[in-house]
């Protein structure tokens, strides 16, 4: 008899293991791509300063609200969401919008980063003065999104689902430490 | 920003409370279960400066992350104007700024070789700022160093169809300095190339071999290095050309250290054929080659 489990539960079965997925883990695979929201100004530091190596946040799907609604990945909270970050990001980078709050997380994310890289000695204090004036000087224009299309077979042993604890909402979200610019398109949309 | 919570602490110290209260702000951020003393006492304080009692709004939101943000530049840098502008400097040099960033600057090597064809100076600097494509050539990632940075720009050309300007500008610091602006057709390149592939294209189409330290004639040379002897052994090939004299605009970008020859970028460009491919394309030139006391053009002889 074969037991069909619903996907949430399922995904909680899998959190429950070490959050790493294998090709044995109880759990319905990703599709064959993930999905990141990402911006210029990353795409450039982490081409100049990280040896083109990228940590990026991604996703089963683009757009959950395509999904069906009975699927997993139609329960990304916006702030997760590719498509919802791109749809913000692009409107505010193309308004030139000072008051963005989205393009003002990004700044803090890559000041914090600067910071913390400098702190475990992966970049020298010069870098991280670069990478934080970059991160704050930067015109919003800059921060324009971008979409990284990554084949998941290509990255699969070193994906890491993202604990419910730590998500924005159920939908499922993945890290990947040290993706290489190699494995990944970059599409620029006009949304 | 002086706040009282992070005074007489160690700029690691600071770090870490300022890092803590961010982690918790940002959306796809792991918040931490209980924040610690120091960051509970900043939140404090941030609240009471923003005059919020539980959650902030949108627009107080955007603050308080600037905010937070320039905080840990300042830790980072100091936050001394001298040194801030130092930053920008080397920024600049490494090609991170965005073009609007950088001041533009019309050298006298552009108005000598590139004025007058079809391209004037304004919009030249216009591309610049805002370049439909662009590419800052670093060659210090690829172990060059001491040697000029180049940046490469282009834009469409307003008044004639299928038409683009390449804008090559030296970077020198927070400055773009315009050393020549060529007006190209679509049969020269293909849609599709890198500012780089352009270059070489147009240098495939109208440059003159060249031979530097002793290499094989080539039309384009990038990142090059050799042993330097006496001078500067660059050699055109007029055979190729099957002239005995020849007007071009020739480009040596080089540093020459410790017996080293490293090349940045040289090429030499036939201006005449260069005009006669304007004309045909309807191109008005206003300007005559060599008419007067200082060659526009370096006029080489065999």
């Amino acid at each position: 008899m074969v037991v069909v489990l619903p996907t949430a539960f399922s995904d909680l079965l899998h959190v429950c293991q070490n959050g790493r997925i294998g090709a044995n883990a109880h759990y319905v695979m990703p599709g064959p791509l993930l999905y990141s929201t990402n911006n210029k100004i990353k795409l450039m530091i982490n081409e100049r300063f990280r040896k083109d190596v990228h940590y990026v946040w991604c996703a089963t799907c683009f757009d959950a609200s395509k999904q069906g609604a009975y699927s997993i990945a139609a329960k990304a909270a916006p702030s997760s969401d590719p498509y919802q970050i791109y749809k913000q990001l692009s409107q505010d980078a193309r308004k030139g919008d000072r008051h963005s709050s989205k393009i003002a997380e990004q700044r803090l994310s890559v000041t914090n980063l600067a910071a913390e890289w400098k702190k475990k000695g992966e970049i020298s204090d010069l870098e991280a003065e670069e990478i934080a004036y970059i991160a704050n000087e930067s015109l919003p224009s800059e921060w324009a999104p971008l979409l990284y299309v990554i084949p998941f077979h290509l990255v699969q042993p070193r994906v890491q689902l993202v604990p419910i604890g730590k998500r924005a909402s159920l939908g499922l979200e993945y890290i990947i430490h040290d993706l290489s610019r190699a494995e990944f398109d970059i599409l620029e949309l006009e949304l | 920003m002086n706040f009282k919570s992070l005074r007489n602490m160690s700029n690691a110290e600071k770090y870490s409370v300022l890092s803590e209260v961010s982690r918790n702000l940002l959306p796809a951020a792991v918040p931490d279960p209980e924040l610690s003393q120091g960051a509970v006492a900043l939140v404090k304080e941030l609240r009471e400066r923003f005059g919020v009692a539980e959650s902030f709004d949108d627009r107080k939101k955007t603050a308080l992350l600037q905010l937070l943000s320039k905080e840990i530049q300042n830790i980072l840098t100091t936050g001394e104007q001298a040194r801030i502008r130092d930053i920008r400097h080397r920024v600049g040099q490494k090609g991170l700024l965005s073009s609007e960033s950088y001041a533009v600057v019309l050298t006298e090597e552009y108005k000598t070789y590139s004025e007058g064809l079809g391209v004037d100076g304004k919009l030249a600097a216009a591309i610049v700022r805002k370049p439909l494509a662009v590419e800052h050539l670093s060659p210090e990632m690829d172990g060059l160093f001491g040697v000029d940075s180049h940046s490469l720009f282009l834009g469409p050309h307003p008044r004639h169809k299928e038409a683009f300007v390449l804008v090559l500008a030296l970077r020198d610091k927070d400055r773009l300095l315009v050393e020549r602006a060529w007006l190209l057709f679509l049969d020269v390149f293909s849609a599709g190339d890198s500012p780089l592939g352009i270059l070489r294209s147009f240098v495939d189409k109208f440059g003159v071999s060249i031979s530097i330290l002793k290499s094989p004639f080539r039309k384009f040379h990038y990142l090059e290095t050799g042993e330097l002897n006496q001078g500067l052994p660059m050699k055109l090939s007029f055979a190729e050309s099957g002239k005995s004299n020849l007007k071009c605009d020739v480009r040596l970008s080089y540093a020459a250290i410790n017996g080293k020859l490293s090349v940045a970028l040289a090429f030499a460009i036939d201006v005449e054929e260069f005009i006669d491919y304007l004309k045909g394309h309807g191109v008005e030139i206003s300007r005559r080659l060599g008419n007067s006391g200082v060659p526009m053009h370096r006029e080489l002889k065999e």
